[in-house]
């Protein structure tokens, strides 16, 4: 049988600061490269964190929809080839 | 003035004024000066070392607040970023990255009046046991310089036991806090995942590492894992240990405790006699402090080494993929390259071993290959983590030898892959499982050390360094000469 997955975005336009850092999300009044820290930047030895509001709007969501949602947050990253 | 004392002794005596800061950081920097172009534990001095001291006696000479510390000096390997100054990773890619930002460890030793002395030598990116795959040269092991001080965190290891600093922080994927310990002779503990703070970390295999402290007496770790251990707003996996102390209660012993002997990690085919006769030992010695120890199988460890080498190369294949000539590294002109030859020339500063790594890592996860090989390893990841969880259930520890073998001549396993991935037999098991382990020095055969590595469940570090703790206290070792 088969089986259908839909990815759907929406996009979150009321956070204070960025999905995976503490920079301000608000880029639209500043100069590019002004809201930026080790962690956007990729420096060696920062590592992503996740931004609690936005993981509370997706639960949310997901509790909505009636998903089973899971204790723990696991992060995988995505090979591409 | 011994500069070969513990942390423990050290604060005791600048507390009793038996010398100054200054005069114990300038006598480290002498002696340093005198050894380490032998041994090459240092890829970096802290010019700023003697300035650090003077500002410390200063403060203790006026009665002000002082950390605990009180200005000892301490190495730290060369992946973990000091805003300001160099982390290399001993690779010649991040040969001029000055970090602009410092490591939650580092912050922590610094507020409590730590002296960083320096930064110590390394596999290129963590990815080695011997240090012969640092860019810059390899450290030699202190107990004859011509057998490696194992790795990666080796410049570490033999700056201890070099007595070229008090203590030192490395960091430990698959064995690269307890592999040199073992072979250097001092103790090295991996926390359990999540204990310790990764943030300042260069990632190689992100899901598995720690940083941990690689000391001259269990005590000492103690110490600085009192220091370095508790939650991060800055790292999302560490874990909130209510501020423990790791000191309190240390000679506990272990009477009444329930031992398991991991069957498959005494009775390997790389496994050396000498190494086996040493683990013979130990459990004797713990039978004589009270415990009751029995052989116990986990089955999936046979498997783990591969598991490993797939789970980690993935990752590296992820983490390193940043170091691309745009935003780090060295720099030469873009124009004439077509996108593949650019990347394969910014890569080319890459050592052999780094290189070897990312093809794994860009072949094993890869389409029609990852139910074959990654989900594979993860399996064997997931299963040895229910293994664990149920033996737990019935012992308090598990030991082993550190390290299958004692320290190898350099050149001897370097065009063999395989021979040096099994060198990680024992200890990749607590790197996939979370749990944490500790490497404890318990004999020297043919002048060369031989550890005992003990784990404990999650979160039992308290528990875990009460037994290190009882095993230390039996075994006197002698003074390594340099």
């Amino acid at each position: 049988m088969a089986k259908i997955g839909l990815e759907i975005h929406g996009q979150l336009t009321k956070l204070e600061s960025k999905l995976f850092c503490p920079c301000k999300a608000d880029y639209r009044q500043f100069e590019p490269n002004t809201n930026i820290c080790p962690i956007c930047m990729g420096i060696p030895g920062a590592l992503p964190l996740l931004n609690r509001i936005a993981v509370e709007k997706a639960t949310l969501i997901a509790m909505a929809l009636d998903c089973k949602t899971p204790n723990k947050i696991a992060f995988f990253r995505k090979n591409y080839f | 003035l011994n500069l070969g004392i513990s942390a423990l002794n050290y604060v005791n005596a600048i507390k009793n004024n038996e010398f100054t800061v200054e005069e114990f950081i300038f006598k480290s920097l002498e002696h340093i000066n005198n050894v380490d172009e032998k041994l090459h534990a240092f890829l970096r001095i802290n010019d700023s070392a003697i300035k650090n001291a003077k500002e410390i006696d200063a403060k203790i000479k006026s009665n002000q607040n002082v950390g605990g510390c009180f200005g000892m000096p301490i190495s730290i390997k060369d992946n973990i970023c000091i805003e300001g100054s160099k982390t290399t990773c001993a690779s010649k890619v991040l040969e001029n990255f000055i970090s602009p930002y410092t490591s939650t460890v580092i912050s922590k030793l610094h507020s409590e009046d730590a002296i960083i002395i320096g930064k110590t030598n390394l596999d290129e990116f963590a990815m080695g046991l011997s240090t012969e795959f640092s860019a810059y040269g390899p450290s030699k092991n202190p107990w004859n310089n011509d057998y490696v001080p194992g790795g990666s965190s080796g410049g570490s290891g033999v700056s201890v036991a070099a007595n070229e600093c008090i203590a030192s922080l490395g960091s430990d994927t698959g064995g690269s806090i307890r592999n040199p310990a073992s072979f250097c002779s001092v103790v090295g503990l991996k926390p359990t995942y999540g204990l310790v703070s990764r943030y300042g970390l260069v990632s190689y295999a992100n899901s598995i590492e720690q940083i941990g402290p690689m000391t001259k007496t269990v005590e000492d770790s103690a110490f600085l894992l009192n220091i370095i251990s508790g939650i991060d707003p800055n790292d999302n996996t560490t874990i909130d240990n209510k501020n423990q102390d790791y000191l309190n209660n240390i000679d506990a012993g272990i009477s009444g405790k329930k031992i398991g002997i991991v069957t498959e990690m005494t009775n390997s085919d790389g496994l050396s006699t000498d190494v086996l006769d040493a683990n013979n030992d130990a459990i004797k010695t713990f039978e004589k402090l009270g415990a009751n120890c029995e052989q116990v199988s986990l089955q999936m460890v046979p498997y783990t080494v591969a598991a490993y080498y797939t789970i980690t190369s993935t990752e590296a294949g992820s983490n390193l993929a940043r170091y691309d000539n745009i935003r780090y590294g060295y720099e030469f002109d873009s124009s004439g390259f077509e996108f593949n030859s650019y990347i394969s020339q910014a890569r080319s500063k890459l050592g052999p071993e780094v290189i070897r790594r990312m093809i794994l890592g860009g072949f094993v996860p890869s389409a029609g290959h990852a139910g074959k090989y990654f989900l594979k390893a993860l399996k064997v990841k997931s299963k040895l983590i229910t293994e664990i969880n149920h033996i737990f259930k019935k012992f308090d520890y598990l030991i082993s030898p550190t390290v299958p073998i004692q320290p190898f001549k350099f050149g001897e396993k370097i065009n063999d892959p395989v021979s040096f991935m099994l060198v990680d037999f024992n200890t990749v098991t607590a790197n996939l499982t979370g749990i944490p382990a500790i490497s404890v020095p318990f004999k020297i055969e043919d002048g060369l050390p031989i550890g005992i590595q003990i784990m404990a469940n999650h979160m039992d570090e308290h528990s875990l360094l009460q037994a290190a703790y009882a095993l230390e206290k039996t075994v006197s070792l002698p003074e390594v000469e340099i």
